[in-house]
Order: structure tokens, then sequence, then C-alpha cells
């Protein structure tokens, strides 16, 4: 059985992120030439906002989360992408086993 | 119009999905966790796949579970979505300038497949190569979107498999993700001190208002910082 209200939530949600994924080139591109200090804003935007979605981790995380990070990080100085995220989360897991 | 392309369409479009393949295992266990997490929320199989097929975008659909499990209004589902998925607004507008000038249902198409590798990736595509071309770009996006979709139905058919996340490390693997995406772009011009603006920004408003206006907070603070400490460029344009 289709649960129509869900549906509904689902329709109306993807409305949003699609007003979401065209409303930045459909609108704000429109303003051209574009200042350079927004310039410089909007290349700042991957940094900005994917640092958000790693913070609430770490402020709700305990040590094992936390080292975790910091092994990811350090892995991610000099290691490819994946092995960095892979043995971050290896970390995670071990100090998990140890109990922290 | 400025014709300079670096390859043909083909190898354009093959080279997209060679540079989306290192993603892949990364993509995959996120499309099962909302998979699975779609079903202990209460969704059925069939809400649950046409929600990956129409978002493609996981973190708002962990909210709309998160939201639909609690009974929140559809307003205020309709609301967090919007906010956790303000990014996009400012993805699109970074990336649309930088990919080649398109015909309008192409670059719709291309925005409907806009999320945070497809932008980070065709970004540094940009700059390595001084140009971002639809096929290279779809071969990226297109690979992540099935890779999105499989991962929705295996993590449907497995979810209640997964009974704690935690125990596999599923719930960190996310967030390990976006910090190694963020460190990819440390060579940018003042990158560590948009990262900590945005950071501190982010995690004061957490503590204070929640979730998901952290998100917005963030990525506002730190576009202002960079907005603040931007430099004119030499060249007029």
């Amino acid at each position: 059985m289709v649960d129509w209200y869900l549906v509904l939530v689902v329709l109306v949600g993807s409305a949003v992120t699609l007003v979401n994924r065209l409303a930045g080139h459909y609108i704000l591109a429109r303003f051209e030439p574009i200042p350079y200090r927004v310039e410089a804003a909007l290349e700042a935007v991957p940094v900005a906002v994917m640092t958000t979605l790693v913070v609430p981790a770490a402020i709700n995380g305990g040590p094992a989360e936390w080292l975790a990070l910091a092994a990811a990080f350090a892995m991610g100085l000099r290691l490819h992408f994946l092995i960095a995220v892979f043995g971050g989360v290896a970390v995670l897991l071990l100090l998990r086993q140890a109990g922290l | 119009m400025t014709v300079s392309t670096v390859s043909p369409p083909r190898t354009e479009f093959a080279q997209g999905v060679r540079d989306s393949l290192p993603f892949v295992p990364s993509v995959f266990p996120y499309g099962l966790v909302v998979g699975a997490l779609a079903m202990k929320s209460g969704g059925g199989a069939i809400e649950t796949m046409l929600q990956s097929v129409l978002f493609f975008a996981g973190a708002s659909q962990i909210v709309m579970w998160e939201l639909y499990g609690l009974s929140a209004p559809l307003w205020a589902i309709a609301l967090a979505i919007f906010a956790v998925n303000f990014r996009l607004v400012l993805y699109s507008a970074a990336i649309g300038r930088k990919l080649e000038p398109l015909p309008k249902r192409k670059m719709i198409a291309a925005m409907f497949l806009l999320q945070d590798i497809s932008l980070a990736t065709g970004l540094r595509r940009e700059e390595q190569v001084g140009q971002l071309s639809w096929g290279y770009y779809m071969g990226l996006a297109a690979v992540l979107y099935v890779v999105w979709l499989v991962a929705t139905a295996v993590g449907i058919g497995f979810g209640a498999l997964i009974t704690d996340p935690g125990a596999i490390g599923l719930d960190m693997l996310v967030p390990i993700y976006f910090m190694l995406l963020v460190m990819g772009f440390r060579a940018k011009p003042n990158a560590a001190a948009i990262c900590i603006t945005s950071a501190l920004a982010c995690g004061v408003t957490y503590q204070t208002l929640g979730s998901p206006y952290h998100i917005a907070a963030g990525g506002v603070a730190g576009m202002v910082l960079a907005a603040a400490l931007a430099k004119p460029k030499g060249k007029p344009g």
C-alpha cells in the first residue's frame, strides 16, 4: 500500500530541493558582472557549508569520535582521500572496541 | 562564446565517470543508511525509492525521515529541507558560472543532479583544465545518481539488518567524509580562516537555535568572512 500523505511529503520536499538547485543559477547568477566580494563569498561556499556537516558530529561525539576525526585529518594531509575516510572509520571502530 | 574544447564529449564523459569512481564507496553506504533509516521511520519501499529518485540529497532525506518519524507538520518538514539544502542555492550559483554554456534543458538536468561531490569535483576540474564540460559533469553526476538509487534499494532491502549503525561506524562516515572534502580546498585563499569561522558560527548556532539552522549560520559566516577578506582582481571582469 502506498501512503499518499507520505508521497505528498516526498513531492513537496523534492520540489523545495529543486527550487534550491535552480535558484542559485537562475536568480543569483543574473547579477552580472559579479562583484569580487560576492565572487569570493561564492568561492567560499564549499568550505563554509561542508564544514557545518562536520561540526555537529564533533560536538555530539566523545573521545573516540574526536580521535577518529583527528586521525582522518592527519591521514588526509598525506594519503588518498578514500584511504583517509576509511582509515578514520577504522580508528573509530578500534577505539569503540577499546571502550572509548 | 569561446569554444575551447579540451577533448571530444565522449572522452570528457569517460573522464567524469572515472573521477566519480573514488566516491562510489563513500556514496554507497550513505544511500544504504538513508534506505535503512527510511524503513525504520515508517517509510514504504515505494515512497523511499521515490524520495531518492526525486531528492538525490542525502542529508535532507535523513532530515525528512527524522521529522516524519516525529509527526512534524508538512510545512515544518518543507522548511527544514529547504534549510538543509540551502547550500544547493550557493552551489548552483557557483557551478552554473563554471559550466560551459548550455541550453536550458541541459542546464536544468545538470542542476537537478547537483550535490556536494559534483560541486567539489566539478570546480576542481574547472580549476585544473580551465573548463567544465557538460560531458564531464554528467559522467560524474550520473554515476553518483545511479549509485545513490542502487544503494537506496539495497538499504531498503537490508535495512532491518543494520540494527545499530554505530557498531560499524556509519554514524561517523558522513562527517569524516565531509571533513576530507573540505580539506581538498585547503590551497584556496583564506580557506583555513573561512573553515574556522564557519565552524564557530555553526557550533554556536547548533547549541542555541539547533538543527538545521547551524548549516545556514556556518555557511553565511564563512561567506561573509571570505567577502570581507577578498581583494579586487588585477584584471577587469
